[in-house]
C-alpha cells in the first residue's frame, strides 16, 4: 500500500490521558496502576485498567451520546481537536471520515440501564440505545463532533477491531472516497467482558505476565485511541495491514500460529518489507496460557530475535481499543527523536517458559535499533480474527 | 440534475454473481421474489434456518444470526465456481449478537456465572468465525456496524476488497434479526423483521453488460425504495429496475446496472 501519513494521536488508557503520561509510563513501567473491581457473578476481586483521570462531560448538544465509553473518545478526540479541524479546512469536511473498533461499544450504558429495567421495570429516562450502545454510535458521535461528512462506522471483531479499522480506514482513501478518516479504537470497562473472560478462566489473578512459565491470564482494560489518517504521507505513516483468519475454533487461537504468521506476512507483504527491516514487535500478549504460546511460535517462526514487548500489563487488554491503543504506543517510540527513540518496556517477572522459543523482550530503557524506522503491532481476536499493521518513520 | 452533474463514481464495476435470503417466513429465494414483487409473506413461519450442510456439533452453538449467515453464505456460492473457502467476506450488522447479549445481562443481573459458550457467541462477528470454521476460509474478513448506513459502508468494504485482490471473490451479507427487550422498546424504527442476505461479488469486466457501476452525489434525491437498504437493494437487483439509490448522511449513492448506461 502507499504510506498514508498518521499526523495526530490523542490517546486516554490507565496510564493515563495526555501522550506524555502514556509514553513515559510504557518506557518506564516502574508499578502497576491496575485497580481491583469487583465481579458480578462471582464476587472475585480482580485487578483491571480503569481510567481514573476524570472524564468530560459530551457537548451539551451530543448529550443524547452520554456514556462512558464515549466519554472515553471524546478525551482522544480532544486531543487531536485542531489536527482534526485542520483536515477538514485543507479536505473539506465531505472528503474527512471516521472508522472506529470497537468490541462492546457504549455496553456499559446498556448495563446499566438493563439491570434498572429488571429492577423495576422502567429503562432510565436518560437511556438511549441508538445514540449510547448501538455499535455504529461511537462513530456516528465522532462524526457528528468533528462536523466531518464523510462515511462513518464502527469495526467489530473484537480484540482485532481497531486494528482493522486501519484497513477501512486506508479503503476509504484507496477508493478516493475520503483523503483523511480518523481512525482508532474505543471500549470501555464492562461487566460483561470482565465476568465473560472469567467464565472462560482468562482472568489473571495478579497483573498480567505475558510470555512468563507463571503466566495465567489477562487484565482487562479500557480506554480510546483516535488518529488522524490522510492521504499525504507525513513524519509517521500507516505504511501496511495484513489480516488473516485462523478457521480453527470459536475463541481460541490455532496453537500452531499459523493464522498469526500469515496476518503478519500479509503486513509486511502490504509495506512491502522483510522481516528483518521491522525494528521494534508490538506483540498482542495477552498473558493467557494459549495466546502467548501461539504467538511466540508465529514470532519465531518469522523473525530473527526482533526486540518486542507487550503493554497489557500495564494498559490491561482494552479488547476493540486495544489494535488501536498499541499502534499509538508505537507510534509514540517512532514519534521521538534519536537516540531517544525508546521502546515499551515488557513487564513481567522474567521466569521464561521453556516451552516457547524465547523472544528478545525489551527491558528498560531499550532503544529503537538505529537503522530500524519500521514497527509492528499484533491484534488477534475470538474467531481466529488476526490483524497486524506496520507503522514507519520518514527518516 | 444536479445529482447527476455532482455525481462521482466510486470503486470499480461490479457483478453480482448470486444471492441469497433467508427470513423466519421467506425461507426460499421463490418466496423472497415474490415478496420483494408483491409484499406477500408466507404464513408459515420456521423458527430457525435449518443449516443442513453444517455439522451437528458446530450447528448446536450457533446462534440465530449466524444459523442465518451459515443458511444463506453457503447457499450463495451454489452454480457459481467460486469455492466458500476462497472468497474475502464483509459481514454487516446493526445489532450483531443483541439477543445473546441480553440473555447475558439477565444472568450478571442475576448473579450467576456465564455460559462460556454464550460469552464466546456474544461479539459482533460471531457469525463470520462459524463461516470461517464450516468453510475453511482463512481469507481477509470484516465486520462493520451503521446503524441504518451499515449495507452501503458494508458495499463500499467489498468493493475495496475487490480492488485490492481482483481475482478474488467478495462475500457480502447482511443480516439482524428482531432486538431483545428491553432494547427494542428503545427503537424508534420498527425491526420486527429477522433477516439475512448475501450476495456473491467480483470485479467485473468493462463491457460486461450486468457490471453494477456505484456513484455518489450529495443531492437529497429520494431512496428508489421505501424499504431497509439491503431489501432496496436486493429489490432492484431483483426486479431489474434502472438505477437504485440509497442514502446516508449526507450522501445519496446510486447504483446503475452497465446496460443502462448512455
Amino acid at each position: 500500500m502507499i504510506p498514508l501519513g498518521l499526523t495526530a494521536l490523542g490517546m486516554v488508557n490507565v496510564l493515563g490521558d495526555t501522550l506524555s503520561t502514556i509514553s513515559r509510563n510504557v518506557i518506564y513501567p516502574h508499578d502497576s496502576k491496575l485497580s481491583q473491581v469487583t465481579l458480578k457473578t462471582t464476587g472475585e476481586k480482580v485487578l483491571a485498567g480503569r481510567v481514573l483521570t476524570p472524564l468530560h462531560d459530551l457537548p451539551e448538544e451530543l448529550l443524547e451520546y452520554s456514556c462512558r465509553n464515549h466519554a472515553l473518545a471524546y478525551s482522544a478526540f480532544l486531543q487531536i481537536k485542531n489536527d482534526v479541524s485542520r483536515v477538514i479546512e485543507k479536505y473539506g469536511a465531505e472528503r474527512v471520515g471516521i472508522v472506529l473498533g470497537s468490541s462492546t461499544s457504549g455496553l456499559d450504558a446498556s448495563e446499566t440501564a438493563v439491570f434498572s429495567w429488571l429492577d423495576t421495570g422502567e429503562l432510565p429516562s436518560d437511556y438511549n440505545f441508538l445514540t449510547q450502545h448501538q455499535m455504529g454510535s461511537v462513530s456516528e458521535f465522532i462524526a457528528r463532533l468533528s462536523m466531518s461528512k464523510g462515511p462513518f462506522f464502527t469495526v467489530s471483531t473484537a480484540c482485532s477491531s481497531s486494528a482493522k479499522a486501519f484497513a477501512s480506514a486506508s479503503n476509504l482513501i484507496n477508493l478516493n472516497i475520503c483523503d483523511a478518516v480518523i481512525v482508532g479504537g474505543v471500549d470501555t470497562l464492562c461487566h460483561l467482558t470482565l465476568n465473560g473472560f472469567r467464565t472462560l478462566e482468562l482472568i489473571s489473578n495478579g497483573v498480567s505476565n505475558p510470555f512468563s512459565l507463571n503466566r495465567n491470564g489477562l487484565n482487562i482494560g479500557e480506554g480510546a485511541a483516535l488518529f488522524v489518517l490522510e492521504r499525504s504521507p507525513g513524519i509517521i505513516n500507516l505504511c501496511g495491514v495484513g489480516e488473516s483468519c485462523d478457521a480453527y475454533h470459536v475463541s481460541a487461537p490455532d496453537p500452531t500460529g499459523k493464522g498469526a504468521i500469515s496476518a503478519m506476512e500479509n503486513a509486511l507483504e502490504s509495506a512491502s518489507l522483510k522481516p528483518d527491516e521491522i525494528g521494534y514487535l508490538n506483540l498482542h500478549g495477552t498473558g493467557t496460557p494459549l495466546n502467548d504460546m501461539m504467538e511466540a511460535k508465529a514470532v519465531d517462526a518469522l523473525f530473527n530475535d526482533v526486540p518486542c514487548s507487550s503493554v497489557k500489563p500495564l494498559t490491561g487488554h482494552c479488547l476493540g481499543a486495544a489494535g488501536a491503543m498499541e499502534a499509538g504506543v508505537c507510534w509514540l517510540t517512532l514519534n521521538a527523536e534519536r537516540p531517544n527513540r525508546l521502546m515499551p518496556a515488557h513487564l513481567w517477572d522474567g521466569v521464561s517458559d521453556p516451552d516457547l522459543p524465547q523472544l528478545q523482550l525489551v527491558r528498560e530503557g531499550g532503544t529503537l535499533d538505529r537503522k530500524s524506522t519500521y514497527v509492528m503491532s499484533n491484534s488477534f481476536a475470538f474467531g481466529g480474527s488476526n490483524c497486524s499493521v506496520v507503522l514507519g518513520r520518514d527518516g | 440534475m444536479d445529482a447527476q452533474l455532482n455525481s462521482k463514481e466510486i470503486g470499480p464495476p461490479i457483478r453480482i454473481l448470486n444471492w441469497s435470503a433467508w427470513a423466519p417466513n421467506l425461507t426460499a429465494k421463490a418466496a423472497w421474489i415474490d415478496y420483494l414483487k408483491s409484499g406477500t409473506l408466507s404464513d408459515v413461519v420456521v423458527k430457525k434456518p435449518p443449516c443442513k450442510n453444517v455439522p451437528e456439533i458446530l450447528r448446536r452453538r450457533c446462534t440465530f444470526v449466524t444459523r442465518m449467515l451459515l443458511e444463506t453464505s453457503l447457499d450463495v456460492f451454489s452454480g457459481t465456481g467460486v469455492a466458500p473457502d476462497s472468497a474475502q467476506m464483509v459481514f454487516c450488522s446493526c445489532h450483531g449478537e443483541l439477543q445473546v447479549l441480553g440473555s447475558l445481562l439477565h444472568d450478571i443481573h442475576s448473579e450467576v456465572p456465564l455460559s462460556p459458550t454464550q460469552f464466546s457467541n456474544s461479539v459482533h462477528h460471531t457469525a463470520t468465525g462459524y463461516f470461517d470454521l464450516v468453510t475453511k476460509n482463512k481469507q481477509t474478513s470484516r465486520t462493520i456496524s451503521a446503524g441504518m448506513s451499515s449495507f452501503v459502508n458494508g458495499y463500499l468494504e467489498a468493493i475495496g476488497l475487490l480492488k485490492i485482490k481482483p481475482d478474488r471473490a467478495c462475500l457480502l451479507v447482511m443480516a439482524d434479526e428482531t432486538p431483545a427487550q428491553p432494547f427494542a422498546q428503545d427503537l424508534k424504527q420498527p425491526w420486527n423483521f429477522s433477516y439475512a442476505i448475501a450476495w456473491l461479488l467480483e470485479l467485473a469486466k468493462s463491457n460486461d453488460r450486468d457490471a453494477c457501476r456505484l456513484t455518489r452525489s450529495e443531492s437529497s434525491a429520494p431512496c428508489t425504495f421505501d424499504d431497509k437498504p439491503p431489501l432496496s437493494f436486493l429489490r432492484w437487483f431483483v426486479e431489474k429496475e434502472e438505477h437504485c439509490t440509497l442514502k446516508t448522511p449526507n450522501w445519496s449513492w446510486t447504483w446503475t446496472k452497465n446496460h443502462y448506461r448512455p
